[in-house]
């Protein structure tokens, strides 16, 4: 029992890194972090209550009945946290159990793998339960203020908070091993994983396109009622049919068949418990031996002799395509930024010609192209540390370091400028820009992208923490990531600002009080330009300056 | 002369004590010299500082007539690197990590074939070098790491614990090799606290304690008057452990 809370304490530690003090907490990172995860909360709450409100009150053949509404609705919202829980579990589960750090040190010390599998199964239980109790509480809360079920609904509620994450826990448990197998069959086929993530990617940036429309009716309208029909209404009573133990905990929620529904989801807590104990037995041989039979694809063998600065950037394209993670937050997001900008544009644009009546394409575009291409490029702040003790190695090559960092940015360079360059061709080709302006769009985007690469790559070198492992690395940069997001944004806002106020004034003399001076119709084009080639200039200054002594400070 | 380093200090930071000070090593043509001393003596750091991973706050580095300062990529042009961490870029496979270091070293098409041949061979690497580095065990990353290191056949081959992790056998192909490569005219100087290996392989051993080299051996001096490197290396670094 000593040695399982010893285990759990380890475990609890690693899976909820954020609750220990750090030395140098990083305030700008954390608070953005903060600012962004609330306004996604924000947003999904705010969703849930003007869904819930609209929904509860609609007529089926005339006939209102609030009770069933929001059982299904409450049903549907459970259904949806159990599969999300799950579907982070499975991962958190996957990196705890299988690819877990000091797996050799577990081979040697005296403890059972029963023990190591309890605790950690035991650690990723809390794991679930802090993440429900996060996820589920404003649900709850958000509904009762909405619908007013009575008081017994939050008392029921924490039997839900109770029960809801041993559900998803379940689900995730059972998926394990299968899971396990799937990552392992696409550790070596890179491009069929690439093309997953990116797929991946796509479907939930079209499933938020749907929720950001859900919101563009709802301001329209001041209700979503437009979304409910009766076709919607019965898939949302089908789903309460057989949606177990959802189904059991929206009943438990509010009070109605309890006591069956308690039996049933006491019983998936019960089945949940049973399950990880018998994977607990099968996960010995499938993770802590995993290594030595491990199969690998060959690789190729031919020879081409390279350039050193092309072997380089060569050297970055393979780093970054064979490791998922880089794979997804670069070239997954690059490759489907055109298809986001797309989404982005028109929403905006119905949302804008909605509101006022005239449309500003080239500001929006400009916008909109921008930000994106911030989010691609957060990538490069990851350019020195996400190599972990390798970027060392570097150091002894027989090259000027601003040559070796040059082929870090020109690698991104080339993602990002293929990345924006095809988002200007879908908004002229699908969507109304016009030719020249997207023209337009693509240089500034260009000159901005490359920017961003350089602040980006410099501010990480100059704050590299040269770390053994690519977890710890990509913790070195989140302080980068947050700086740099924070300066590109600012520049894509003035610039997207001064575009929108000059298209809004332009063939007309300013205001007075702006020194009314006469704006002609190429200053859309003009000054952009100019705040972006300044931009690019001092980037382009940040970015050399004292570049190689910075290159040799880098150390351990 | 291939390898010159005078009165070299470096402190990790300012506040901190000299991790080493006035280290003078120098190495000729056809030697094998070792760097011996217990862990933390300053051995890495010194290594770290002749290879350029580490900037230093005092002295020279000279290889192969290139000073490290002034001309760093002719003198890097001219040493191959073994680091005590293997690091490896780990998504590639060994054979195109091989690679990559010939490209950077500027070898050609014909010479790394015959050399990646030689080495696969020697080496006992077979087929593997095919498969990810990521792969690999800590032995295979090792010989990966001087396969990549000596693939420019570089006139001073540099190597920090170069025995650590390797099976027997490749351990003793790679002493071969050390005498290979040194009976050509090139300078093998590595780091190592094994003191049998030291003792069998080294022209010369410099012994470092708490960052200063307390003794330089000849080995065929040394070893001609009947001494026993175990001995003298604790009777050296106790003394100064009790001073």
């Amino acid at each position: 029992m000593k040695t399982f809370l010893t285990l759990f304490k380890y475990e609890r530690r690693s899976l909820f890194p954020s609750l220990r003090l750090k030395r140098r907490p990083d305030i700008i990172g954390g608070f953005l972090s903060l600012a962004v995860s609330l306004l996604v909360i924000a947003v999904f709450l705010l969703l849930v209550a003007a869904v819930a409100d609209s929904y509860v009150t609609i007529k089926l053949d005339k006939v209102s009945d609030p009770t069933a509404r929001s059982l299904e609705l409450l049903n549907a919202l459970y259904t949806i946290a159990i599969l999300g829980l799950a579907a982070m579990c499975l991962e958190k589960m996957r990196t705890s159990l299988v690819s877990f750090a000091g797996k050799k040190i577990f081979l040697r010390i005296p403890v059972g793998s029963g023990t190591m599998f309890l605790s950690k199964f035991a650690a990723l239980l809390l794991w679930n339960y802090v993440t429900a109790f996060c996820l589920i509480l404003p649900i709850n809360l958000i509904f009762y203020h909405v619908l007013q079920p009575g008081m017994a609904f939050i008392t029921n509620s924490l039997l839900v908070l109770l029960l809801l994450p041993m559900a998803s826990f379940l689900i995730a448990t059972l998926l394990l091993l299968p899971y396990i197998k799937v990552i392992d069959f696409l550790k070596t086929r890179y491009f069929l994983t690439f093309v997953i993530l990116s797929a991946a990617l796509v479907g939930a940036f079209f499933l938020y396109s749907k929720m950001l429309s859900v919101l563009q009716g709802l301001y329209e309208t001041g209700s979503v009622k437009f979304l409910f029909s009766k076709k919607f209404v019965s898939v949302l009573q089908t789903l309460d049919k057989v949606t177990y133990p959802a189904n059991s905990l929206a009943r438990i929620a509010l009070g109605q068949d309890t006591q069956n529904s308690l039996m049933i989801s006491g019983g998936v807590a019960v089945l949940a418990l049973l399950i990880m104990l018998i994977v607990t037995k099968k996960l010995y041989k499938v993770t802590l031996y995993k290594d030595e039979n491990r199969k690998v694809k060959r690789g190729r063998r031919h020879v081409i002799a390279r350039r050193p600065l092309f072997a380089l950037m060569r050297k970055e394209f393979i780093t970054v395509f064979r490791e998922p993670k880089h794979l997804f937050s670069y070239f997954a997001i690059a490759i489907t930024m055109p298809f986001m900008v797309y989404c982005c544009y028109t929403l905006f644009e119905t949302l804008i010609i909605n509101a006022i009546g005239l449309t500003f394409e080239l500001a929006l575009a400009m916008i909109v192209v921008l930000v994106f291409s911030i989010l691609t490029n957060t990538f490069c702040a990851t350019n020195i540390t996400r190599d972990g003790l390798s970027a060392l190695k570097a150091k002894i090559f027989p090259m000027k370091p601003s040559r070796i960092l040059l082929s870090k940015v020109l690698f991104c360079n080339i993602v990002s400028s293929l990345s924006i360059i095809a988002s200007v061709i879908v908004l002229a080709l699908l969507a109304d820009l016009s030719v020249v302006n997207a023209i337009i769009v693509g240089a500034i985007g260009l000159v901005f992208s490359l920017s961003q690469i350089f602040i980006a790559t410099r501010m990480d070198l100059n704050h590299a923490r040269v770390t053994r492992g690519p977890a710890e690395a990509a913790k070195a940069s989140n302080r980068t990531i947050a700086k740099t997001i924070t300066v590109g944004m600012f520049f894509a806002i003035i610039i997207g600002f001064l575009s929108l106020f000059i298209s809004v004034f332009a063939g007309a003399e300013l205001p007075e009080f702006l020194l009314g001076i006469y704006v002609h119709e190429y200053y859309t084009y003009v000054v952009p330009s100019v705040i972006a080639l300044i931009y690019f200039t001092l980037s382009c200054l940040y970015y050399s300056l004292n570049i190689e002594r910075a290159f040799e400070k880098l150390v351990r | 002369m291939l390898i010159e380093i005078r009165h070299l200090y470096k402190r990790y930071n300012k506040k901190a004590d000299f991790a080493i000070e006035d280290i003078s090593i120098v190495g000729n043509e056809g030697e094998i010299i070792g760097i011996l001393g217990h862990n933390g003596a300053g051995k890495s750091t010194t290594i770290k500082c002749i290879t350029g991973m580490h900037p230093y706050e005092a002295g020279s580095v000279s290889i192969a007539g290139y000073d490290l300062a002034t001309r760093p990529i002719e003198a890097k042009m001219n040493f191959g690197y073994v680091s005590d961490e293997y690091s490896l870029f780990e998504q590639m496979t060994g054979y195109e990590f091989i690679n990559f270091m010939a490209d950077i070293y500027k070898v050609k098409r014909r010479d790394r074939k015959e050399r990646i041949k030689k080495f696969q061979r020697m080496l006992a690497l077979g087929d593997s070098i095919y498969n990810p580095i990521s792969s690999y065990s800590h032995g295979m990353k090792q010989k990966v790491s001087f396969m990549g290191a000596l693939i420019h056949d570089p006139k001073v081959f540099i190597l920090d614990e170069p025995m650590v992790g390797l099976d027997p056998h490749t351990a003793n192909e790679v002493k071969n090799f050390f005498r290979e490569h040194s009976s050509r005219g090139n300078l093998v100087l590595f780091s190592s606290h094994n003191l049998d290996v030291v003792e069998k392989m080294c022209d010369r051993v410099y012994i470092i304690d708490q960052g200063q080299i307390l003794k330089e051996l000849d080995m065929a001096v040394f070893k001609s008057v009947g001494g026993r490197l175990e001995d003298y290396f604790l009777s050296m670094t106790q003394r100064v452990a009790r001073t």
